[in-house]
This record gives structure tokens, C-alpha cells and sequence, in this order.
């Protein structure tokens, strides 16, 4: 079923890069004068497209009227891609369209062309349909992927899945995933190899000279000869870029199944129980209450020590010296006091601090990563005041046991007649978040002024 | 709709997205490695070295990042070494604080096992205190420090694992940890000392060249010969198959032989050989090769034969016979020798006039051997390993 304005009405950007729909006259005239009769509900869009598109050559308004197609696909496909990802990582509909959304459905384009022209003119009716089509190439187009990889969201290409495949993974998922026949595993590997035979090199050869590569591009036609000359055949370069691109997609297949059924255990593997899980049976139950008493003796030692890794694990953060890296320094200690000392929500804390989204608060801040090195740091000190610790004493087990128990003793709520206390005393700020740890980071804080 | 919301939902999936842990690979990496690569020789393990230089590279660059307080030492990398960079899917040969660590290099689709070359398990100068894998894109430029295992977990489970006929352990990928922070509370409160690696028995060969070899060249598949598989064989155009040499050495022709055709040699010293009290199997099959020794022109012949005992198990045999190709005499301190992972199995020394040289093994379809003739001076050239994978 077809809604056939749009046949007529195109999408485009105005100059200050909002979307508007332009109803064509040429081409709404030339439509209805071609297809006269029909009803939406008549005749399907492949039929329609196909029938344009063996024309366009010699009718200008027949080419005309596919732009307007794809223009409104092109707006789904972003629209589509926004709302998965946009809000997320951090971009907005308004910062794709111009990438890809680019015909101002002018005839003359000596200047640029846009993707519209590129994807009619790769376009092959007997093969899929335009709206797939132009998806397709929206997905593929180089510039859109960079931006998109800026912001964590990316694709493979068929050609990075190829190179990232060896054999023997090829063998398994066309055996296992697919059932292909020996005789068709044993060809499908064949063309892999002579495929990383020349594809790969030539990317190296790209990558020792330095270029900025980007997106892999499919092989030249150059490329495809070579492939073709290797697996002896003489298969047309055409035939064999589509028996690559079948291939990828099997592999593609393959990826988004394993992706989205985590994680896949077979029932032959050895057994996958995790080693720390194996070694946390064999623990000693009596050494486990040694070490509490152990903490207990030394919670002291510890909150001391605790300052010197603030301050080192915060030191640590705020080194570089480019202005960037400066830059950054400087956020992460003001975020840094607002989450801890004033329980701040990350979306706020971005806004604050002159970030675009939450995730990047979460990118700068790496909370997890800075209470470990906190607790490493900690242990560090106390390992050099008391030798029972030291590394070259201490066993493996015991030390993560212990790392355990002082995550435990820092994530404890502060007695609250304490905490109200040396509030009052010291600083007139509330420490809304009550953990020990963030208690005492921003004590820390408060004394410090960062960065120094 | 123009394509129904299914359509494209199923094509926006195919988008995936990096996590935060992410590291960029600068350009300067990826030319770096790039560059490394084109040092090795063996073409089809330049990818492989490029992939291991990555690697490095990611985890130097996570390291600077993550925990710059940590000291990596990396100027023994496998990465730097042309013959080792490609050789196997890892990178060994760095430390972290003074643990050995060896990178394994992974593609980005989630696997249930990683496969480690057993070179990484059971020899004592590979293997390290922590095998850390490291995810690479390279066409996104972005490599992510995955997870690690330490070394003597791995080992004290290895009896679960069973060596598949590429020489490689599929290890589950359950059994690593994917929390990188009780990694670096190692590297910063522990000591290497404190990792329990029991001592490896057999005792592996230190002999890192015999070793490389055997991981490293393509083996060549003896159960072929057996099963005259000549389509296999005519691609490797580097040995040159026999006819059948009859296992009773009555059946040969006579001992004078006029013309010095590889079969006829080859009889002649097989019945002598046999005087010796040894007995080929009886579907023993023979192959030779022709190569140069330094300026020696020698020639290399290889029995194969095979047999299955009760139990069904097999028990295969390479007789390897080094004599002259031309009427060249042999150099007087030539050596044959036949190695497998464990080191140097059989050792002939060439005695006064002899004119071969040979030595024999027997081996599971496990086993590799490797035989390189060599001169005293340390002139040494080795064949590509001959395994015998049979179905």
C-alpha cells in the first residue's frame, strides 16, 4: 500500500535547519498525469519505484518524484535512529538530518550531489526495494557513521565483520548457526581467505601511511579481480562483491543473534562456573573472621590513611597538562563535589557543568573506577604500616577479602549524630549522601581547592 | 508506512553501541602497528601482528588512563620480535608492576570460549601471571580491556579443557572475570611471588626456536598420505609422494641399483635399516623433499605409517631418513634431529663416510614433531612441523 503524496512532497532542511515539506508541482503533476486512477490502495510502492526509476533517465520529473520517495524515508530511517539513540548519547534529530537528509530538490548539482542521486543510481529494482534500499545507504553513509562512533553508536561494516572473522569462526556459525553444507562452508571459506588475502593487505598498506581511514569502503573492482584471480575462478567482480556482501549478512546474522542472548553456554563446555566463585567456597570460613577482627584493629589506621587516597586517587585525575586535558580536570573536580557532597543527579550535574548528557557526567566521573582506586590506594598505605600486608606477605585471597571489607566499611551510613556534628563544626554545607565514603571525600573536599 | 516499523527496527539493530570503558586508538597506534606489521615475512600473519600491536597499544593507552600509577614495561613485547608478532593471536613478553601479562586480542562478538595457543599454557617462558583480553574494532579505531583470568586459576582447571587439533585450548569465557578493578588491586598491593604457578611437567623445551616452529608453521597433515588424499598433496608442491614401498624387503628390487631414482634410494636404505631389526609398518607411506643446508644440497625422506591398537587408539611413526641430493658428499658434522614441544626426542650425528643420516619417533594424533637437520656451527633449517591429524 502506498500513500502516494508522497511521490510529490519533499523533505528538506530550510536554511536554518528545520524541516519542511515542499509540495513539487512538477512532480505531483507528472504522477497524477502518469498514474491517473490509482488508489492508494491499488498498487504497492515497488511497483511504483520501479516503474520511475526505468525512466528517470529520459524524464526528468519521473526522477524527480523518487527523490521526493526517498526524502521521506531518509527523515523514518533518522527519526528511527534518533529515538534509540539520541537521547542517550547525547544528539539531537536536528544534528543527523544534514548529513544525509540533503536534496533541496533543485536540478542542478554540479556542486555536490546528494545521497539521494547516489542511492537511485546504485539502486537495482530486481533486487530489493527502494525504501530498503535507501536505509541501507542512510545506515552506510561515512560521514553519518563518524558522527554517530563520536557518539558511541556505531556499525560494522560487511567489511570490518569480514576482516574481523577468521576460518574457523567462519566454519563454526555456517555449520552450527546457518547448516550450510560442507561443500558450501568449504567455498565460503575459500572466498574468506582470498578476500583477507587482499582486502587486509590493502588496508595496511593505508594504515603505514597514516590516512584517517574511517569506515571500511567496499573492495574496488581492482580488489575484486584479485580476489577472483586467488579462488581461480572467473567470476565476475559484480558476483563476487554480492557473494562478500551474502556472506557478511550470514555472519551479521550470526552477530545480532549472539548479541542478543547472553550469555550462550553449551551444555558439553566444561563446566563455567567462575574461578573467583570456585574461590570464594574454598575460603576459609575461620580466616574470613580473623580478617574482620583484623579491620576492626585497624579501622583507624584507615580512616587516617583515607585522606592520602583522596588525594592521590583525585591527583591522578587532574594530571595532563594540555588544555583539554585541563579542561576536563577542572569538571570532574565540580562534579565530583556535587554528586558526593550535595547528592546531585547526574542530568543536573551535566547541565551544571556545561555537559551535553548524563552519560557523559557518568564518562567523567567513573564512580566505580574511583572508589576502587580509592580502596587500592588506601590499602597501599596501610600495607607500608603494617608488614603483615605487604605484598610480598599478603595472598591473594586475603587481599581481595580485604579490599571486600573495606567497600563494606566505606560504604556504611554515618552515624548521624556524628556526621551532624562535625557538620556544624566545621561547615555549614549538608552532606547528603551518608556513606562513610562520600562523608569523608567531602570533608576532603571542603579542605582542598580543586584544581590546584 | 514506506517500510514497516519491524523493517526498520531490524535494520537500526544492527547498530550497536561502545561502552563507556572504551579506549580510542590514536592514528599514530594504528600506524605504529600497521607499520610492525609489514616487518613480518610470513604474509598471512601480518593481519595477526597488526591485531597484537593493537592490543598493546589499547592497553598502554588504558593503562595511562586508568591507572597511570602503574608501571608497564613493554620493550620485550612480542609485538617488537617480526618472527613472534604474528605467530600466535596474543601478545606476550610485557609486565604490569612486575607480573607477566599476555594480551589476547578478541573480536568484538561475544564468544563462549577464547581460544589460547597452548604455547601460552604450558611452557614456562610464555606463560605469564595474567591473560587479559582486549577488544578490538578496528574500523571504529576503539579497544576495550575486556577481562582476564589469572594464570594459576587457568591451570588449576586445564585437566577440564582438552587440546583441539590446531594446538589450541578453547578456554570458556566464563572463566574470566570481567571486572577489571580486582585486576589492578593485584598489580598495586600484590606481589608476582604470591601467584602459585606449578611447575610444568613435561618440562617444556626453553628451546623458544623448536617452539616457535611448531606453533607456528602450518603442520603438515601425514594421515593424508596414508589416505593418498593427492588433492591435498598437489597444493603443497614441496614433498613429492612415493609410490608404496613394500614393507619386506624381499620384495624390493635388488640392493644394485642403476639408476638413483628416490624409490630405489629409498628401498636400499630401507633394507638396510631393517637389517638393524627395525620394522615398518605395514601401510607405511613415503614422501621426500629436496632444500639446502647452508650451501649443502640435502635431500629428506619422511615414513609415515600408522597403527591402532586394541583400545582403538592410534599410533602413528615418522621415519625421517637426511641424505644428499646431489653427488655433493654430505658435510661431516651434520645433524638430524626430531623435537616435539618437550624438546629434542632423537639426535644423529653424521659418523665417519655415512652417507644418511636417520632417526624415527612415534607420536598420538596429539603430537607434533619437528625435524631440522643442522651443521655444528648452528646452521640450522627446520621442515614445517608434520602432524598427523587423522578423522
Amino acid at each position: 500500500m502506498a500513500i502516494l503524496w508522497r511521490y510529490w512532497q519533499l523533505v528538506r532542511l530550510d536554511s536554518s535547519g528545520n524541516t519542511r515539506t515542499d509540495v513539487i508541482s512538477r512532480a505531483k503533476n507528472y504522477f497524477e498525469q502518469r498514474y491517473p486512477l490509482v488508489e492508494e490502495n491499488d498498487i504497492d510502492d515497488h511497483a511504483i519505484a520501479k516503474a520511475l526509476w526505468q525512466v528517470m533517465a529520459q524524464e526528468i520529473n519521473a526522477f524527480l518524484c523518487l527523490r521526493c520517495y526517498i526524502s521521506h524515508q531518509i527523515l523514518q530511517v533518522c527519526i528511527q535512529l534518533n529515538s534509540q539513540f539520541g537521547n542517550h548519547y547525547g544528539f539531537s534529530l536536528e544534528e543527523i538530518l544534514p548529513y544525509v537528509l540533503d536534496d533541496d530538490g533543485k536540478s542542478d548539482h554540479s556542486i555536490y550531489q546528494p545521497l539521494s542521486y547516489q542511492i537511485l543510481q546504485k539502486f537495482d529494482p530486481e533486487r530489493s526495494n527502494l525504501s530498503t534500499w535507501t536505509t541501507r545507504l542512510v545506515k552506510q553513509h561515512r560521514e553519518l557513521n563518524a558522527f554517530l562512533l563520536e557518539h558511541g553508536v556505531y556499525l560494522l561494516s560487511d567489511w570490518a565483520i569480514l576482516n574481523d572473522t577468521n576460518p574457523k569462526k567462519l566454519q563454526r556459525v555456517l555449520s552450527d548457526f546457518h547448516q550450510l553444507t560442507k561443500a558450501e562452508i568449504a567455498s565460503a571459506i575459500a572466498l574468506l581467505e582470498s578476500y583477507h588475502a587482499i582486502y587486509r593487505q590493502e588496508r595496511l598498506r593505508q594504515r603505514q601511511q597514516g590516512q584517517a581511514l574511517g569506515q571500511c569502503p567496499p573492495p574496488t573492482t581492482a580488489q575484486l579481480q584479485q580476489i577472483a584471480q586467488l579462488l581461480k575462478t572467473a567470476i565476475a567482480p559484480d558476483a563476487i562483491l554480492k557473494r562478500l556482501q551474502a556472506l557478511a549478512q550470514l555472519l551479521r546474522q550470526h552477530r545480532l543473534h549472539v548479541r542478543g542472548n547472553l550469555p550462550t553456554t553449551s551444555i558439553d563446555a566444561p563446566s563455567t562456573k567462575p574461578v573467583i566463585e570456585a574461590m570464594a567456597i574454598a575460603d576459609d570460613d575461620q580466616e574470613v573472621e580473623g580478617q574482620t577482627k583484623f579491620l576492626q584493629n585497624y579501622r583507624q589506621l584507615m580512616l587516617i590513611s583515607l585522606d592520602d587516597a583522596f588525594e592521590k586517587a583525585i591527583a591522578v585525575r587532574l594530571q595532563g597538562k594540555s588544555t583539554k586535558a585541563q579542561q576536563k580536570a577542572k569538571i570532574f573536580a565540580i562534579a565530583l563535589q556535587l554528586f558526593h557532597c550535595q547528592g546531585m543527579p547526574m542530568g543536573e550535574i551535566a547541565a551544571q557543568v556545561g555537559l551535553k548528557a548524563q552519560f557523559e557526567v557518568t564518562r567523567l566521573l567513573k564512580l566505580k573506577e574511583f572508589r576502587a582506586d580509592v580502596r587500592h590506594y588506601l590499602l597501599q598505605t596501610l600495607q607500608a604500616k603494617v608488614t603483615d600486608l605487604a605484598a610480598e606477605h599478603i595472598s591473594l585471597d586475603r587481599l581481595i577479602a580485604l579490599d571486600r571489607e573495606i567497600s563494606n566499611a566505606l560504604a556504611e551510613q554515618v552515624d548521624l549524630l556524628l556526621r551532624d556534628a562535625e557538620t556544624d563544626a566545621k561547615t555549614t554545607k549538608s552532606h547528603t549522601t551518608g556513606t562513610l565514603f562520600s562523608h569523608r571525600l567531602c570533608l576532603h573536599l571542603d579542605n582542598r581547592s580543586y584544581p590546584s | 508506512m514506506i517500510c514497516t516499523i519491524e523493517k526498520m527496527n531490524a535494520l537500526i539493530n544492527e547498530f550497536e553501541t561502545l561502552d563507556n570503558d572504551a579506549i580510542a586508538l590514536s592514528s599514530s597506534s594504528l600506524q605504529t602497528a600497521a607499520n610492525l606489521s609489514e616487518l613480518v615475512t610470513t604474509r598471512s600473519q601480518q593481519w595477526q601482528a597488526y591485531f597484537n600491536a593493537l592490543a598493546l597499544f589499547g592497553f598502554e593507552a588504558w593503562l595511562q588512563e586508568r591507572a597511570p600509577d602503574v608501571r608497564l614495561e613493554r620493550d620485550n613485547a612480542s609485538v617488537f620480535e617480526p618472527n613472534q608478532a604474528g605467530a600466535i593471536a596474543a601478545t606476550y613478553g610485557i609486565t604490569v608492576n612486575q607480573f607477566r601479562v599476555c594480551l589476547i586480542p578478541i573480536d568484538s562478538e561475544p564468544d563462549t570460549a577464547i581460544s589460547l595457543s597452548r604455547i601460552l599454557i604450558e611452557s614456562v617462558e610464555f606463560r605469564p601471571h595474567f591473560y587479559v583480553l582486549v577488544e578490538l574494532y578496528e574500523e571504529q579505531e576503539q579497544a576495550i580491556i575486556k577481562g582476564w583470568l589469572r594464570a594459576d586459576n587457568l591451570i588449576a582447571r586445564q585437566s577440564e579443557l582438552s587440546l583441539s587439533t590446531d594446538w589450541k585450548y578453547d578456554v570458556p569465557q566464563a572463566w574470566f572475570d570481567y571486572d577489571c578493578d580486582d585486576m589492578l588491586l593485584y598489580w598495586r598491593c600484590a606481589s608476582p611471588a604470591m601467584i602459585d604457578l606449578p611447575s610444568l611437567a613435561p618440562a617444556i623445551a626453553s628451546d623458544r626456536y623448536s617452539w616457535l616452529q611448531l606453533l607456528t608453521q602450518p603442520a603438515i597433515d601425514t594421515a593424508q598420505w596414508l589416505q593418498e588424499e593427492w588433492q591435498a598433496l598437489v597444493t603443497d608442491l614441496t614433498w613429492v609422494l612415493l609410490p608404496p614401498v613394500a614393507s619386506a624387503s624381499g620384495l624390493r628390487s635388488s640392493g644394485t641399483t642403476l639408476n638413483r631414482s628416490p624409490l630405489s634410494e629409498l628401498e636400499t636404505i630401507l633394507t638396510a635399516i631393517e637389517r638393524t631389526g627395525m620394522r615398518l609398518p605395514s601401510n607405511a607411506r613415503a614422501a621426500y623433499q629436496d632444500f639446502e643446508l647452508g650451501e649443502y644440497p640435502l635431500r629428506l625422506y619422511a615414513v609415515i605409517g600408522s597403527e591402532i591398537s586394541t583400545d582403538g587408539a592410534i599410533a602413528w611413526s615418522l621415519l625421517t631418513i637426511l641424505g644428499k641430493a646431489t653427488e655433493r658428499d654430505l658435510p661431516a658434522d651434520l645433524i638430524l634431529r626430531i623435537s616435539d614441544i618437550t624438546g629434542v626426542l632423537v639426535e644423529r650425528q653424521l659418523e665417519a663416510r655415512g652417507a644418511y643420516l636417520f632417526a624415527e619417533v612415534e607420536g598420538t594424533p596429539e603430537e607434533r614433531f619437528l625435524v631440522t637437520a643442522a651443521l655444528a656451527d648452528g646452521t640450522k633449517r627446520s621442515l614445517p612441523p608434520f602432524a598427523f591429524q587423522a578423522e
